[in-house]
């Protein structure tokens, strides 16, 4: 892999730093470039592939598969994303792709909401109340983040057809009310926060809930701020699930939509390309504007 | 954790429940979204599709029971058996080398240099991609045509290179090692992330003594910074492992398990023998033994190179 020799040079190069970090030679001046020219190489080679596929969203068919490739498109070609917007539309004449949009906004945000609910006071349960069993819930909590989803997936479908559920976005969004990795995530933010805030709410008679609602949830913001981020992205991203479980066009998510929209579309990179903007830009806003979240959420599982 | 009853006064709450009752009852309610859930949807699910995988179960018919059929069939299936050899070269390569791409970058993005931040999250974005944006961009990269065959033709056309069909020719048999670096690529960052924030962690007195020992460079990083690291290394190669064997989104939407089954999968065999074949039981079989097969490496692992605790950290 071309990305690991670089690194490694790095660093080398970077153990080589602190012994001549005292006198500036030119050995220094050296060092330093080179430094930084295997940073932006590991960079180029990371994400040149989506900054290409950005800028090639705005080419022409022809361009999108031109030889040699260009870099910046000869013209800026908006009209893909209006082609996409319109590319695949139903019997009555209605575009699918404003319904994905939609479809995705709401099954992420249903999940979102649901998540933060269940899994707060789920998480406020294991850390705060005692009760017999709790240890073997959480362990047995724990072991289902094992479970390939892959093997959920023939039981889900067979229990959500005999509920009728198949193809309504009931099937995607019951299963997924509550997650243990983000209970988890939860857990370990909470024991982070002293006992003796929630102890002295308690002693003054505050009720089991009040406590949850008034001590503990405002001081747990960021934490909540990061299971946010990271369910919605998930259901965002989500593919299997809908894939097996979502039927008809209408219903699909984005996700789902544009590999539909691959099989029509095989030839038309350009628009394809621009389809996948609308998936993709939205979390990398998100990740911009809230990345220390993100960070965060490292910090307090090992979960993605 | 559990029991820290001392020091917490019981206030009798007019209710009359007494107040350790009451917490417990609470404490059920609470949990008790995630246990009716997962009762059904993972415990109930994981029993059914055992069951599931000792009957002749087609799609919509009445599960009749017929032994062990069905896993006879699974184990002497010649693409089964392809499947199988996939996945776990996908899974040990995509793992080892994610791995270590993740600890290089984060040790990298540890020194002092500038624009750490900038770095940081410019290499984190492909990991808020989804798989199949993911999936739909490199297809077109790895197209013969495409720009990663015009990079290599450029800089090494003098040795001869010719460009490749990346993932359909199937005498090169490239397939599958391109899927493997995209995955590499994509989610070495995601763990690079754990990896700082572990290296962090680390005292700078621990530094400071190694190099009075004379401890520098590539010795300083096998001899402390990797031991240092070892249950956060752990917990990388788990989840690394879980979810390289899982591989499915990526197959199916680049290569769809071609060119001749060279990067069939077995969960896209698994998703081929439900979902088109109709095959119920037959694909409950192999769910199955994906399941033990993550369940044992894990075990395997975990006596490796786990301590005890380190996935509940």
């Amino acid at each position: 892999m071309p990305p690991t020799t670089t690194t490694q040079r790095s660093e080398t190069v970077i153990s080589a730093r602190k012994t001549s970090i005292e006198r500036k030679g030119p050995r220094y001046y050296t060092v330093l470039v080179l430094r930084y020219v295997s940073l932006l190489l590991v960079t180029v080679i990371l994400i040149g592939p989506f900054v290409m596929a950005f800028l090639s969203s705005f080419k022409t068919t022809q361009e999108v598969l031109a030889w040699p490739p260009t870099l910046l498109p000869q013209v800026w070609r908006l009209q893909n994303y209006a082609e996409v917007w319109n590319a695949l539309a139903d019997a009555n004449g209605n575009s699918y792709f404003p319904r994905w949009v939609l479809n995705s906004l709401i099954l992420s945000g249903g999940v979102t909401l649901a998540h933060l609910f269940f899994c707060s006071i789920a998480a406020y349960a294991f850390t705060r109340l005692r009760f017999p069993g709790k240890r073997f819930i959480f362990a047995a909590m724990l072991s289902t983040l094992m479970i390939p989803s892959m093997v959920m997936m023939i039981p889900q479908y067979q229990i959500l057809n005999s509920l009728h559920l198949v193809d309504t976005f009931g099937a995607i969004l019951i299963p997924n009310l509550v997650s243990a990795s983000m209970i988890f995530l939860l857990t370990q933010f909470f024991r982070t926060i002293p006992r003796e805030l929630d102890e002295a709410a308690y002693i003054d008679g505050a009720s089991i809930f009040t406590t949850f609602w008034r001590v503990i949830l405002p001081l747990a913001r960021p934490a909540l701020a990061t299971m946010a981020l990271l369910s919605f992205q998930g259901m965002w991203n989500n593919y299997l699930g809908p894939l097996v479980l979502l039927n008809t066009p209408e219903m699909f998510p984005l996700t789902v939509g544009l590999g539909f929209l691959k099989g029509q579309y095989s030839t038309f990179y350009n628009v394809v390309l621009a389809g996948s903007m609308f998936n993709t830009i939205p979390m990398v806003l998100l990740f911009v504007f809230f990345s220390r979240f993100y960070v965060q959420g490292v910090t307090y599982s090992g979960i993605k | 954790m559990a029991k820290q009853a001392e020091g917490r006064p019981d206030v009798p709450r007019s209710s009359g429940l007494n107040r350790n009752m009451q917490e417990a009852l609470t404490g059920y309610l609470y949990v008790g979204p995630w246990i009716v859930i997962s009762l059904v949807f993972t415990f109930g699910a994981m029993l059914y599709v055992f069951y599931l995988s000792f009957t002749d179960m087609q799609i919509l018919n009445e599960p009749k029971l017929i032994g062990i059929d069905n896993y006879v069939k699974v184990l002497t299936d010649r693409l089964f058996h392809m499947a199988l050899f996939n996945t776990i070269l996908y899974a040990a390569v995509v793992t080892f080398l994610q791995t270590l791409l993740a600890l290089l970058l984060a040790v990298t993005l540890n020194a002092k240099i500038r624009g750490k931040t900038f770095f940081r999250s410019a290499w984190y974005l492909p990991s808020v991609t989804s798989w199949v944006v993911i999936s739909l961009i490199f297809v077109w990269v790895f197209q013969k045509e495409g720009i990663l065959n015009y990079v290599l033709v450029t800089l090494f056309g003098w040795t001869g290179f010719e460009p490749v069909a990346w993932l359909t020719d199937v005498g090169a048999h490239t397939a599958l090692p391109a899927l493997m670096a995209v995955s590499i690529g994509c989610t070495a960052p995601i763990f690079m992330l754990y990896f700082l924030a572990a290296l962090q962690d680390i005292p700078e007195e621990v530094y400071e003594a190694a190099s009075l020992d004379g401890s520098v460079g590539p010795h300083r990083f096998f001899h402390i910074t990797v031991p240092m690291l070892r249950p956060i290394i752990f917990l990388v190669v788990v989840l690394g492992t879980i979810g390289s064997l899982q591989v499915f989104d990526q197959v199916y939407l680049m290569t769809n398990g071609g060119p001749l089954n060279q990067t069939t999968t077995i969960n896209l065999l698994i998703y081929r023998s439900a979902f088109t074949d109709h095959r119920f039981a037959y694909a409950s079989a192999m769910s199955f033994i994906l399941f033990v097969i993550i369940l044992s490496l894990f075990l395997v692992q975990n006596r490796l190179i786990g301590g005890s605790n380190t996935v509940e950290r």
